[in-house]
């Protein structure tokens, strides 16, 4: 089971906002209009529909009380904003990267990519750009610390678990189930958890999960608000869904 | 003559340190240097002996006795986490140790832990070899202790259960400073886990007798009004020069900030009620409630200590008679639960820590109002099992019956832990707040609690390390990370 509270708000936060894909437009564009413009860190959420990506969002299901699949798969930091917005460098945990794993103990995981990665909006239809009320520079000092310190959190154990999950290794089970974080998310909360914000206020443990972020971003405002602190801020386009076909009756439930 | 220092706990700009003066007969004059440098500190306890010379035997003349002479000194004015070398000079005898100040504040999530051991239940005669003291010792760099909280039968006066005990004081006095003496001084067993880390000790029932102050059938000495008197005199002279966390005392708990967390440490042993009217005194109570108010005011994280657990429920008169009444049986008992409800009230979560069931356990109490996390306890018992006369033989012959067909037992003298009631303090809080055990430990062992702040969070778990030769058997058990959140 896995240790998640729901947030007593009865409204999703004004601060996050839908804005849809224009016509042909990739992610890299949709990203450009955008891009907050204050000094916050930057985390990106995204919701891809690979079988890999597919796995994630189904194993994310029962973070929803709902029991249906995440619309996220991934979720990463992005570096300073660099005016080809697709060089902008993305640090992330993937399980499927586009430079392939490498050697990845000496680093905690941790990978550099580029925004471009995911310009795709076909292998990426749902996107979601959330400011993070903490100045980058102190999140990019804590990421740097954190391929330091595999005791805090284990990275290399949660890649193993988890791909282990994803390609049906065995009798993997979903490591959620068992306070296993999906890598990306696990480590962008203890990057921000060093600098100072609490990223998942659901959780009650280091399992997090890209779904957990964006609960916190659409439901946990008052908890922000309540702590004197400014909430999680962005926008965001999930129109890509594995919901199931056939509704069940009867049952009258917040979407979250 | 032979001198011992042992750090004890204190704010983080302080210094606080144990002295013992062992095999003296008088008072010495006492020369301090802090890292190489004279420095005359406070004194908590001014140098005395821990049996006054109306606990020596009759006709002794005070000046040829060689006893124990203790005191407690206060440094004050240091820079927390740092390491301060303190040595003491007496009559040309010198001791020396090295000891940590507190930090004033708990690491951010990549800058390391704060540290808390957790000991209970130390029987020596069951720790010959002094392993306890060897594993702590040997804790890795990163799980090294801060502060050790030391909670409860720290010595186990009342024993050996076989032997005849003389009812009179100067003799009873004398047999308690042995046993202190056995835990408390050289460099092997319990006194390596008192040089640790800064400590604290709480007392519980062995710091005097079984069930104390109530009569214990297996205690002779209990069964009488003078006996208990006696035996009561000697045991608080004994528990004030080793134990005591001075400046603290019954009616003052010992209360320490490592922020964001605040602890409270109760003595809810020493001046217990004979008719059960009360666990503390009308002044530790006050002080309790004033605490509950700041923590709350300043959003500290709440640690609540004691020598037994608040989960615990009443037992009834003929199991308390003979074994141990538990702190629902003392009329206090609901007035502490609604105090430190006040905590869920104001979206606070309590840690509950304990020792003295010979087992140890996490549980998790969820407020059934908000369903957040409202409280932890974690309990950790023994460090080494107390001898149990007949148990254990029937269990070594069990054992080793077991031993035979292939199922060797481990820790065949020990019991698996108790499941917490389904509902914590039923009686007081009706059904609000729902138990749920995370982990049992069977074995002697102890308990490393480790603390992160993560955001506005503060992240802990919990490190059970088994005090044990095998290496099967004494691979540590992480329970956790949890997360401590205000709401």
């Amino acid at each position: 089971m896995i240790n998640i509270i729901s947030s007593t708000a009865t409204k999703a936060s004004k601060g996050l906002k839908k804005n849809a894909r224009k016509p042909g437009e990739d992610n890299l564009r949709w990203f450009e209009r955008n891009y907050p413009n204050d000094e916050t860190a930057v985390v990106v959420l995204l919701g891809g529909v690979s079988p890999a990506a597919f796995r994630l969002r189904v194993a994310q299901s029962h973070v929803r009380h709902t029991l249906d699949p995440s619309s996220w798969s991934h979720a990463v930091l992005l570096g300073e904003r660099q005016s080809d917005i697709g060089e902008t460098v993305v640090y992330e945990i993937s399980l499927e990267p586009a430079a392939g794993m490498g050697f990845p103990a000496p680093t905690n995981g941790l990978q550099e990519a580029v925004l471009k990665s995911y310009a795709s909006a076909a292998e990426y239809p749902n996107i979601a750009i959330l400011g993070v009320p903490v100045s980058l520079s102190e999140v990019l000092h804590s990421q740097e610390r954190f391929r330091m310190q595999r005791a805090v959190l284990d990275t290399v154990d949660l890649m193993l678990r988890w791909l282990a999950f994803v390609w049906g290794a065995a009798s993997a089970g979903n490591p959620l189930l068992e306070n296993h974080g999906i890598p990306s998310a696990a480590m962008l909360d203890v990057v921000f958890g060093a600098a100072g914000f609490d990223l998942t206020p659901g959780l009650e443990s280091r399992a997090s999960c890209p779904e957990a972020i964006w609960q916190s971003a659409k439901w946990w405002h008052e908890y922000y608000e309540k702590q004197n602190l400014p909430a999680l801020t962005g926008v965001f386009f999930d129109k890509h869904s594995f919901l199931p076909t056939v509704e069940q009756k009867a049952t009258r439930t917040r979407k979250r | 003559m032979h001198i011992e220092l042992h750090p004890r706990a204190a704010p983080a700009k302080t210094l606080r340190v144990w002295l013992g003066l062992f095999d003296t007969t008088t008072v010495r004059p006492l020369r301090w240097f802090l890292d190489g440098v004279e420095t005359q500190p406070q004194s908590l306890r001014p140098l005395s002996s821990v049996r006054s010379d109306a606990m020596l035997p009759a006709g002794a003349n005070p000046s040829s006795v060689r006893r124990v002479f203790s005191g407690v000194y206060e440094f004050g004015g240091l820079r927390p986490d740092t390491v301060y070398n303190v040595t003491v000079h007496a009559d040309g005898v010198s001791g020396a140790t090295n000891i940590r100040t507190l930090p004033e504040h708990i690491p951010a999530l990549l800058d390391g832990t704060f540290n808390v051991l957790l000991v209970s239940c130390y029987h020596s005669h069951e720790d010959a070899a002094g392993l306890a003291g060897i594993i702590v010792s040997r804790l890795p760099a990163s799980a090294k202790p801060h502060l050790s909280l030391l909670m409860g039968d720290q010595v186990y006066l009342d024993l050996p259960t076989l032997q005849n005990f003389s009812g009179e004081e100067d003799w009873l006095a004398m047999k308690f400073e042995r046993d202190y003496v056995t835990n408390w001084r050289g460099d092997r067993g319990y006194a390596k886990i008192l040089a640790a880390a800064p400590s604290v000790c709480v007392s519980d029932d062995h710091e005097y007798w079984n069930n104390f102050p109530h009569p214990s059938p297996m205690i002779g000495n209990s069964l009488t009004a003078s006996g208990r008197t006696r035996w009561r005199r000697a045991a608080t002279a004994l528990q004030e020069g080793f134990q005591r966390p001075y400046p603290a005392s019954p009616e003052q708990p010992f209360m320490l900030e490592v922020q964001p967390l605040s602890f409270f440490i109760p003595d809810q042993r020493s001046e217990r009620a004979e008719d059960r009217s009360r666990a503390m005194t009308t002044q530790a109570i006050e002080m309790m409630k004033s605490w509950v108010e700041r923590s709350i005011r300043l959003r500290h994280y709440p640690v609540f200590v004691t020598g037994q657990s608040l989960y615990a429920t009443a037992v009834g008169s003929l199991k308390g008679a003979v074994a141990d009444y538990e702190l629902p049986n003392y009329a206090d008992y609901p007035f502490v639960m609604r105090e430190l409800a006040k905590f869920a009230d104001a979206g606070l979560p309590l840690l509950c820590l304990t020792g003295d069931v010979h087992w140890g356990r996490v549980t998790r109490t969820r407020d059934v109002r908000t369903q957040h996390p409202a409280m932890y306890e974690i309990i950790s018992s023994p460090s080494s099992l107390v001898t149990t006369v007949g148990f254990d033989q029937v269990s070594a012959i069990t054992g080793w019956f077991s031993s035979l067909f292939g199922k060797p037992k481990a820790w065949p003298r020990h019991s698996d832990a108790e499941r917490p009631p389904d509902f914590l303090a039923s009686d007081v809080l009706a059904e609000r707040f729902r138990n749920d055990m995370l982990h049992g430990q069977r074995g002697n062992h102890v308990a490393l609690l480790q603390f992160a702040r993560n955001g506005g969070a503060l992240d802990f778990r919990v490190t059970y390390v088994p005090i044990s030769k095998d290496r099967a058997i004494g691979k540590p058990s992480v329970v956790g990370p949890f997360q401590l959140r205000q709401q």
